[in-house]
């Protein structure tokens, strides 16, 4: 389970261009970064997994918290979390494999969003495991072309406000 | 204008109040500027930000400063910074202009430096298109600024001009700037003029150490045998030279200070061990590496502090005293980390700190000091360079000079031959080195504080770099002084071929001019000194010059190097004081 920094940015290029540059400017380590839209359509959340044993995550925060359009870091650790995985894999499908390709999404909970007259789209949901396990099942037809959100996450069964929210809290 | 006329015409304390006007964006720019204090900007103008200099017109209370070259004018707004403790502001226009300010922006980003560039930008219907003198200024900027703002209304123009004053000072201070297209600056708007302190970037701040912390450290104190304070800029920017002292005295602790910290501390206090790192002093090399407690304030552990870093003083604790939290465990871990205002900080420790028992450790600290001073050897004819800054600094120090450095071995001899005692009067370019700082900077110092003598001490290389801010000198009538250590050659460079490239000196000599009679072909006035005994009648000869700037080139021994010397990523087991020979501890 990686240590997620969950940061609150505005919304727009610019802000993840500055985001960006900075931690290619500092060359901190981090993972695959995701980007999530949240309840508030100015704010942009970014997940960036941190490994602690390469980078200090408290280092990265504080750098982060440098930029004005960072509206907060948390620092989410060894929360308890839920984390969603979502994949749009297009594969390659005559009309004698969609039985035994809707066998296999039903097994993995996914669902047939598209036909088309060679392919098909399996759209699957879950965690980052299930949606790589599910896609190695798929290879086998021909995996034509996949999307991929990457991990969205939320802290589990806290009732406090979102991030930015609790931030501008403790500040006041 | 002399000295006394520059005081004179110092702007009047300002009224602000908040009004509503209708007016150019370009007045408004103005008007944000008149309400933060600006009393000298310095910079060139050029096509996209024309209008901004036509408003500038109408601001005769604005002194702008017209630079030959916009690296000048940076240049300029930093030492101006940096005497004064209050952002520097330089102008220039869109494309070339704009670019030719990264060198002085990154290198007050590194040293902390707090300043406002305004640049002009193509008009907003052309940005994106590669339009004539068209530069992404943003996007080249974004890392070496603090932040910048790319302005697309009128009504956007005196927020971000307040928010960059502000953001320049808040903090750990730095460079910031603001891009103006052409189209935005022409634009009439109804503007609501504010009082800048209605602006305040609103950033998550961390807490003020709590009494846990702060006793905590009090405790690493007390328990401490072989303190060490090590003291960087962040004293001088946070004005906290007096609470150092009082630590320093009250827990009988040497003090070591950065190339950026020097004047933190007083060097003629006994407790004073200089400058520390690659061409510190000895003692306070071995001093920082055989404590057991570092008390670093406003300090970063530069590599040129630490050499090898794994290695850099192996059996101390850390106490971090930082406004910012970044440099916390960056390159060393801190035991207490002590976040926020070194001047608040030290004050709310002071009370809690019990003196450890340093008796031993200022025997060890007094038999290294002993051993192993800083040295020299002036024979009849040729001048040493130490000789010449020592002269320099003999001579001039009843003035209390403000004095600039470039970047250099003279820079490090300086750094080491001088007493440095006063905050704000060593202005260097410290964590980007860059050649050519030295002379603008001096320039910037003296518009800021006309009633200070102003010297320049600089090299042969570097005043090359930026030698046409001079004519901006005589323009004005400055009466700096520029003593360029002349060894004709890129010393620095040279000294690193002779000691780790087997004397192999690749692109270092340097078929220099007459610099005296370049400096008299520009209005000033050019000495040229040859022989050691010409080198105190010159340096009088240039003190009673007050009419203009006075350069005196100072030939000296081209081979001399600069001990001692930690060398690049080595330890301080590793000190030469000479070629071959070694300190030891």
């Amino acid at each position: 389970m990686p240590h997620w920094l969950a940061v609150t940015i505005e919304n727009s290029v610019e802000s993840l261009n500055r985001v960006f540059h900075l931690l290619r400017q500092r060359h901190l380590p981090v993972g695959p970064i995701s980007m999530c839209r949240t309840e508030d359509p100015q704010d942009l959340r970014l997940l960036i997994p941190v490994d602690p044993a390469r980078v200090d995550p408290q280092r990265v925060r504080a750098n982060l918290e440098k930029l004005l359009c960072v509206k907060a870091v948390e620092d989410w650790g060894e929360r308890p979390l839920v984390v969603r995985d979502m994949a749009l894999v297009k594969v390659r499908a005559p009309s004698e494999a969609w039985v035994e390709i809707a066998q296999l999404a039903e097994f993995y909970r996914a669902r047939i969003v598209d036909v088309g007259p060679e392919t098909l789209i399996v759209e699957v949901t879950g965690s980052a495991e299930k949606v790589d396990s599910c896609i190695a099942r798929l290879q086998r037809f021909g995996v034509v072309e996949i999307t991929r959100s990457g991990p969205m996450a939320m802290v589990r069964g806290q009732a406090e406000a979102a991030p930015a929210d609790r931030v501008a809290e403790a500040a006041a | 204008m002399d000295a006394a006329t520059m005081a004179q015409t110092q702007v009047a304390p300002r009224t602000i109040r908040r009004e509503r006007r209708r007016m150019k964006t370009a007045w408004a720019v103005m008007e944000a500027l008149v309400r933060e204090g600006v009393e000298v900007i310095f910079g060139v103008p050029g096509g996209a930000s024309l209008p901004l200099y036509d408003a500038l017109y109408d601001y005769p209370q604005i002194r702008h400063v017209l630079v030959r070259h916009e690296q000048c004018a940076i240049h300029m707004a930093e030492g101006y910074a940096r005497a004064t403790g209050k952002p520097g502001v330089c102008f220039t226009t869109s494309g070339p202009g704009a670019t030719n300010l990264v060198t002085g922006l990154t290198d007050a980003m590194m040293d902390s430096t707090p300043l406002v560039a305004i640049t002009g930008q193509v008009p907003t219907f052309f940005m994106g298109g590669d339009a004539f003198q068209e530069a992404d200024v943003i996007g080249v900027t974004m890392s070496i600024t603090k932040h910048n703002w790319l302005v697309r209304t009128p009504a956007q123009a005196p927020e971000a001009v307040h928010m960059a004053f502000r953001l320049a000072t808040d903090g750990r201070p730095g460079p910031t700037l603001v891009d103006l297209p052409r189209d935005v600056l022409l634009a009439e708007a109804d503007f609501i003029l504010e009082d800048p302190e209605a602006f305040r970037p609103s950033r998550p701040r961390p807490p003020f150490p709590n009494e846990r912390a702060l006793r905590q450290a009090a405790d690493l104190i007390a328990q401490s045998q072989r303190p060490i304070l090590y003291v960087g800029g962040g004293v001088i920017h946070s004005g906290a030279a007096p609470e150092i002292r009082a630590l320093a005295e009250k827990a009988r602790i040497p003090v070591a200070t950065t190339l950026m910290g020097l004047g933190a501390f007083p060097e003629d206090h006994p407790y004073a061990l200089k400058m520390l790192g690659m061409h510190g002093t000895v003692y306070a090399n071995f001093a920082i590496n055989f404590s057991d407690l570092i008390i670093a304030v406003g300090a970063r552990f530069d590599d040129r502090v630490t050499g090898k870093l794994s290695a850099f003083a192996p059996h101390a604790k850390v106490i971090h005293i930082d406004i910012d939290p970044a440099e916390i465990n960056k390159n060393r871990r801190a035991d207490v980390a002590l976040i926020g205002d070194a001047k608040s900080i030290l004050r709310a420790l002071l009370p809690l700190v019990r003196p450890p028992d340093t008796e031993a450790w200022w025997r060890q600290i007094e038999d290294w000091r002993a051993r192993y001073p800083l040295r020299y050897r002036q024979g009849e004819d040729v001048i040493k360079p130490q000789f010449a800054i020592q002269m320099i600094y003999e001579l001039t120090k009843d003035y209390r000079p403000i004095v600039t450095l470039d970047v250099g071995q003279h820079q490090m001899w300086a750094a080491q031959f001088f007493t440095w005692t006063e905050p704000r009067t060593c202005i260097t370019s410290g964590g980007l080195g860059t050649m050519g700082f030295g002379l603008p900077a001096a320039v910037g110092a003296q518009f800021g504080r006309p009633d200070r003598l102003v010297i320049n001490i600089n090299g042969d290389g570097s005043f090359q770099m930026t030698f046409q801010a001079l004519i901006t000198a005589v323009e004005w009538q400055l009466p700096i002084k520029v003593f360029i250590i002349n060894n004709q050659y890129l010393g620095m460079v040279r000294q690193w071929q002779e000691l780790f490239y087997n004397r192999r000196y690749s692109a270092v000599y340097l078929a220099n001019p007459d610099f005296a009679r370049m400096a008299e072909a520009v209005g000033a006035a050019g000495i040229r000194v040859e022989r050691p005994d010409q080198v105190e009648p010159a340096v009088r000869q240039a003190l009673a010059i007050t009419d203009r700037p006075v350069v005196v080139d100072i030939h000296v021994d081209p081979e001399e190097n600069c001990f001692p010397m930690i060398p690049s990523g080595m330890t301080v087991f590793d000190t030469m004081i000479a070629p071959g020979v070694k300190a030891v501890p």
